[in-house]
């Protein structure tokens, strides 16, 4: 079967790799190869975090050469604008509706260097305007609603499996879940992941 | 990660490059393992922390990767398999050691595996290690997958045990940090403790042994010639009437191969597994009826100039194309847009750049940073206000507090290495008449700015040494460290007391200090600047993403009624979860975790603790 090129990305400490984890794990059980190319260390501390992924018989290489992901799940929308350039033409992105400021930019506004600080909306725009098909998700509120405020990933996943379901089934995510996110947070993590389903 | 330990051959599981690895070396039959952490090689040692004591092994982190060598080469010169694995610029640090490793050589299979990061995403430098397998003459193989590495690894014990001589295997991010499907082969038994047979005239270096030892490098290397010639990992991709050679090793031999199978590209590809001893033969054969070769290597000309040396002999004609040629660069590491470039330039191929173009959009960068609640914040926000007015240096070092270089605070001036702030402190105290900061962590400390320590106190320098101890080795991924009271494999350990070992190198001033009582530590960095000689500080407060520094208490916001917007704690402070709209300073509650550090800094008492 064709290959799927996903670019995930967000701000370092926000789960990425958990959620890269879930879906390389979901592919496995739907007996699907898959290579991924992460970013750990320095990076992982409040920066923009990017992961590679994927999933094909064709995998050759863990990263993926520009204008040529399929889709780009991010879980902080300026991080989505950031990696557009890997998104082929037509491609979709799904984006956390939610924008952080990073420190500099408040930094920059406090030396006068910028005059206001990016809002959702442009930014939304300018990928819009990009020849890219956009869904948005909700995925903070819908984590509070399932119950774990930090399952801003597994709602993404939930979001990104409607795109996956001829390649990865549905129970091959859940069952990725429930093996890889601690014990306990196991139902509230599978309510975020239908909630981000039906998003 | 204990299914790493399921005897199941053939059985597929997702492996971080890492963590298949481990895998390897438990095929392999591993006793002893042995590691200071260090990007992109840490989840080794974070993986053997889980799986060491069920599988029956040894496994420690050592204070530095000088002293994981030295631990590790008794262990297999006694008969254990061993494994010591480092971040590319850990092998500086254990070079010393490992230059006459290699003259004595080993007995059971001593595999060392050093983790280079081409564009340095988590680094000070770039440096290309395989240099060290033709200074130390280090049998060196590269693998270029997750599975590879495993094989690799477990190939390297059997390879260092025919040869009787420690082997590298090279690895980079995109080896280490891949994750991909491994297939498990045959889980080996953990090796038994082994029993020390003396042979003081090989592993004695001393000049009569040294003298000996040399030639027996050099035979040895002879030897493992054949063995680079034939190694598995070495693979040729035929193509049909091929317009271009390629040799490759590495993670760039990925991209070239992606090229080659994505564009059905009839080029033939030379995969190198084995890079030293260089596989002349192999090489010689595959170039002698070449037209255009192409070397895809991140980094140094490594191969391209061992291959235009062997083409003056068998094919003088021989168009060798890389690095020398401006087709690739030896800065930072490479994907397979940057391989496929420079190949469709030598075929002339129209590749379109098919990349979406969004409209020009000022986004504003995301460095990393220090993190909401980071005690080093603290810390450096209690040394700005003890300085006043008065100019400093600051010498920082390698850990998350190097982040400290970042806006609002702007406190790294000068640092090379794991250490050398302590060593540079010294030099700019007896060299100027400015005022000295040395900055570097509770692990950091113990990894080299001990005998940097002792060293000043000797000589009299002149500075005020703080040691951020956060009760953890935090960057790498939070291993313990000789300061924490646990080992490498969860069991208890002595707690090392860095106030004693300061007091005992004689330093008169020794101050503990919780960097979250920001009133207190600015007083008694107060008093440490005032104090002649070496000063040490240690603010101590545990890392706020481990179990021991997490914090429950209710989140904070601003009182608007009271903030007259001073924007003391947006400009001065500068935590991540403050943020300034205009002149309108709110809290980001997905962010704040109630550490109440901006509530002290407040001078008129406008952030206060949401009352739920």
């Amino acid at each position: 079967m064709k290959q799927t090129n996903i670019i995930l990305c967000g701000i370092g400490g926000e789960g990425l790799v958990l959620l890269s984890n879930i879906i390389g794990e979901a592919c496995r059980l739907a007996g699907e190869n898959v290579i991924s190319g992460e970013m750990h260390g320095l990076a992982q501390r409040s920066g923009s975090v990017i992961v590679h992924m994927r999933i094909g018989d064709e995998v050759l290489s863990p990263l993926i050469p520009p204008g040529e992901a399929d889709m780009i799940v991010s879980l902080e929308v300026m991080e989505a604008l950031r990696y557009l350039h890997y998104l082929k033409p037509g491609g979709t992105v799904i984006t956390n509706r939610r924008l952080v400021h990073p420190p500099g930019e408040t930094h920059d506004l406090v030396m006068g260097n910028v005059k206001k600080y990016v809002e959702y909306d442009e930014v939304l725009d300018a990928i819009k305007g990009a020849d890219a098909d956009v869904i948005e998700i909700k995925a903070l509120s819908l984590a509070k609603k399932a119950g774990e405020v930090r399952a801003q990933n597994v709602v993404l996943a939930g979001a990104l499996s409607n795109a996956l379901e001829d390649k990865i089934s549905r129970d091959s995510f859940l069952q990725a879940i429930r093996g890889m996110v601690p014990e306990k947070a196991v139902d509230d993590n599978v309510k975020a992941f239908e909630l981000g389903e039906k998003a | 990660m204990k299914e790493l330990l399921d005897d199941e051959p053939g059985k597929k599981i997702l492996l971080l490059g890492n963590e298949a690895i481990v895998r390897g070396a438990m095929e392999a039959g591993i006793g002893h393992g042995s590691t200071y952490p260090g990007t992109p090689s840490s989840e080794i040692g974070n993986t053997f922390e889980k799986v060491a004591k069920e599988y029956g092994m040894y496994f420690e982190y050592s204070a530095n990767e000088k002293v994981a060598l030295e631990v590790g080469a008794a262990a297999a010169v006694s008969g254990v398999r061993s494994m010591v694995w480092m971040k590319h610029v850990g092998v500086n640090v254990a070079a010393d050691a490992l230059m006459t490793l290699m003259y004595c050589g080993t007995r059971a299979g001593l595999v060392i595996v050093a983790a280079g990061d081409p564009s340095v995403h988590s680094s000070q430098n770039e440096q290309d290690n395989r240099y060290y397998s033709l200074l130390g003459n280090i049998p060196m193989l590269e693998p270029t997958t997750p599975q590879e590495a495993k094989e690799m690894v477990k190939h390297a014990f059997d390879l260092s045990e025919k040869l009787e001589l420690p082997v590298l295997v090279r690895t980079t991010t995109r080896i280490n940090h891949a994750r991909g499907i491994v297939t498990f082969g045959e889980l080996k038994p953990p090796a038994k403790k082994g029993h020390f047979e003396k042979e003081p005239g090989r592993f004695v270096a001393v000049p009569s042994t040294a003298i000996n030892n040399h030639p027996r490098l050099l035979n040895h290397m002879k030897e493992a010639e054949p063995l680079s010639e034939e190694s598995p990992f070495t693979i040729e991709y035929d193509g049909k009437e091929p317009e271009l050679h390629i040799v490759s090793s590495g993670a760039g031999f990925n991209y070239a191969l992606e090229a080659k199978e994505v564009h059905d590209l009839s080029v033939k590809i030379l995969k190198l597994g084995m890079t030293n001893p260089f596989p002349k033969d192999k090489v010689s054969k595959f170039i002698k009826d070449a037209k255009r070769v192409l070397v895809v290597e991140e980094l140094e000309p490594f191969l391209e100039d061992k291959i235009t040396q062997i083409a003056k002999e068998v094919n003088p004609k021989l168009e060798i194309y890389g690095k020398h040629t401006g087709h690739f660069s030896r800065l930072y590491e490479y994907n397979p847009d940057i391989v496929m470039k420079a190949i469709s330039e030598l075929l002339e191929l129209d590749v379109k750049d098919e990349s979406l173009k969004p409209k020009e959009f000022s986004l504003p960068t995301r460095p990393p940073s220090l993190c909401p609640g980071c005690p080093h914040r603290a810390t450096y926000y209690a040394v700005k206000r003890a300085l006043g007015k008065k100019e400093a240096v600051f010498s920082t070092d390698i850990g998350c507090y190097t982040l400290g270089i970042q806006d609002p605070m702007n406190m790294a001036d000068f640092l090379l290495c794991m250490g050398s702030s302590v060593g540079a402190a010294g030099g700019f105290s007896k060299n100027t008449d400015q005022k000295v900061f040395a900055f570097l962590g509770d692990s950091t400390f113990f990894h080299s700015g001990l005998p940097a320590l002792v060293s000043g106190v000797y000589n009299q320098h002149d500075f005020v040494y703080v040691i951020m101890d956060n009760r953890t080795t935090a960057m790498t991924g939070h291993q313990p460290h000789p300061g924490t009271g646990i080992t490498g494999m969860g069991d208890p350990a002595p707690m090392l007391s860095i106030e004693n070992l300061a007091r005992g190198a004689g330093v008169e001033f020794v101050e503990t200090v919780d960097p979250f009582d920001i009133e207190k530590t600015t007083e008694v960095f107060r008093k440490a600047i005032e104090h002649p000689g070496i000063a040490v500080v240690i603010p101590k407060h545990a890392c706020v993403l481990i179990e021991e520094g997490k914090i429950k208490e209710p989140l904070y916001v601003i009182d608007k009624e009271v903030c007259t917007q001073c924007h003391v704690c947006t400009d001065k402070f500068g935590c991540t979860a403050l943020v300034r709209d205009g002149d309108v300073v709110s809290i980001n509650a997905t962010l704040c975790i109630g550490c109440g550090q901006c509530a002290q800094v407040c001078p008129f008492d406008a952030i206060i603790q949401e009352v739920k």
